[in-house]
């Protein structure tokens, strides 16, 4: 059977690098019409694990080296290589045409930010004068506790926004990796698509926001292939508006 | 290359959770695709999406005030409305060595002092958001996943 990675222009040189498998296969590129997929060929009783997900990444980020791609979901497989040409090729031309037309020199980004929570809270019960009272109960401690997590949101979701505010201007466009409001949740999980050509800027507002936010662990990954970014569910699906205008979206 | 070496990008994510999210939790479906056979990974993924903040998070919280307290009355960060953002960075750095160790034990007070209020029929009585016992069980894994993160990331 035939696993595929994604779907690259045809012409696209084939990746510099081994694939999913045991031992890593070679990855070739299957072609039809105007457009590649990226393809690895495996034994049919074959069962991927954690090494295959790496190597589906790496496969993905070698691509992306030399063009535009378009990331499949891990653990697709066709039967043969003409399943490949008629189930993910030609299934979707025109789509995927346009969607690697918008994608054309944009890169994924992913910036992550954990702030230090005894630091945090020092800081916030700190400002807004949070003690303790002696011999304090269960209860008390509970609500103190309680009290101390809804600021400790609040300066992250700040933290967050200020951090966002600085990079977002650098961005085509950018999407929270994942969302969650709760005491323990980090400051930052963000994706950021970002024109190739603006790599560089990028990077010096990321280390704009490192020397302003010195307190602030920053995570920072790139360049990925736009998975975040392609998030229409299933192929061939009817056009939608571009999933990768500045979304903006902030749900906490 | 000199920019991309101060700004510390990294080519991938190195965590494997991080890999998990990109690979399964996103990129195209290809209509009437077959799926291969994954083993170990989709267990790994929900594993490390589970985050409650329980009960023993919020006296967590409540025991670090209480360290910012036990400070020495010129290293106090309290007076509410005087402290802006400017001064927050000072006030963190000269808290920073007292709570350093504030995250490490807080584990071992929290369930010492749980341990020892759960005999008081009173207290028990009295305490509606106590969370079941059942609810410590996710927290359990937590750790394992911290660990993970900081061993790869």
């Amino acid at each position: 059977m035939y696993y595929v990675y994604g779907v690259v222009r045809e012409g696209h040189p084939p990746p510099k690098r081994k694939g999913v498998g045991a031992p890593p296969a070679d990855v070739t590129l299957v072609e039809s019409a105007s457009l590649a997929a990226a393809v690895t060929e495996l034994p049919d009783d074959y069962v991927a694990g954690e090494e295959d997900a790496r190597a589906h990444l790496n496969v993905l980020i070698a691509l992306l080296k030399d063009g535009t791609v378009i990331p499949l979901r891990m653990g697709t497989v066709e039967p043969d290589e003409e399943a490949v040409r008629t189930d993910v090729l030609d299934s979707a031309q025109a789509e995927m045409g346009r969607r690697l037309d918008a994608l054309d020199g944009l890169v994924e980004l992913h910036v992550d930010a954990d702030d230090d929570e005894s630091e945090s809270i020092a800081a916030v019960a700190g400002a807004a004068g949070v003690r303790i009272p002696a011999h304090a109960d269960l209860d008390t401690k509970l609500e103190i506790g309680q009290q101390v997590a809804s600021l400790l949101v609040e300066h992250r979701r700040r933290l967050a926004e200020e951090i966002l505010a600085e990079l977002r201007p650098f961005a085509a466009g950018d999407t929270p990796r994942s969302v969650g409001a709760g005491p323990e949740d980090p400051v930052l999980r963000w994706a950021f698509l970002v024109k190739r050509d603006d790599l560089e800027s990028f990077d010096d507002a990321v280390i704009a926001v490192r020397s302003h936010h010195p307190s602030v662990a920053i995570r920072y990954v790139g360049p990925l292939p736009p998975a975040h970014f392609v998030d229409w569910d299933r192929v061939p699906a009817e056009a939608k508006p571009d999933s990768f205008s500045a979304q903006g979206r902030w749900s906490w | 290359m000199t920019v991309a070496l101060q700004s510390n990008r990294s080519p991938r994510p190195s965590s494997l959770a991080d890999v998990l999210d990109l690979v399964l939790d996103k990129g195209v479906v290809i209509d009437a695709y077959v799926r291969l056979a994954l083993v170990g990974i989709e267990i790994l993924t929900l594993d490390a999406r589970i985050v409650i903040a329980s009960v023993d998070t919020y006296l967590r919280f409540a025991e670090a005030v209480n360290r910012l307290d036990l400070q020495p009355q010129e290293q106090a960060t309290g007076l509410p409305g005087l402290i802006g953002d400017l001064q927050e960075g000072g006030a963190r750095k000269k808290t920073k060595g007292a709570l350093s160790g504030a995250a490490n034990s807080a584990k071992e007070v929290v369930s010492s002092m749980r341990g020892d209020e759960d005999d008081e029929e009173e207290e028990t009585r009295s305490r509606p958001r106590r969370a079941p016992a059942g609810r410590s069980a996710p927290r359990s894994r937590r750790p394992s996943r911290r660990r993970e993160d900081d061993e790869e990331g």
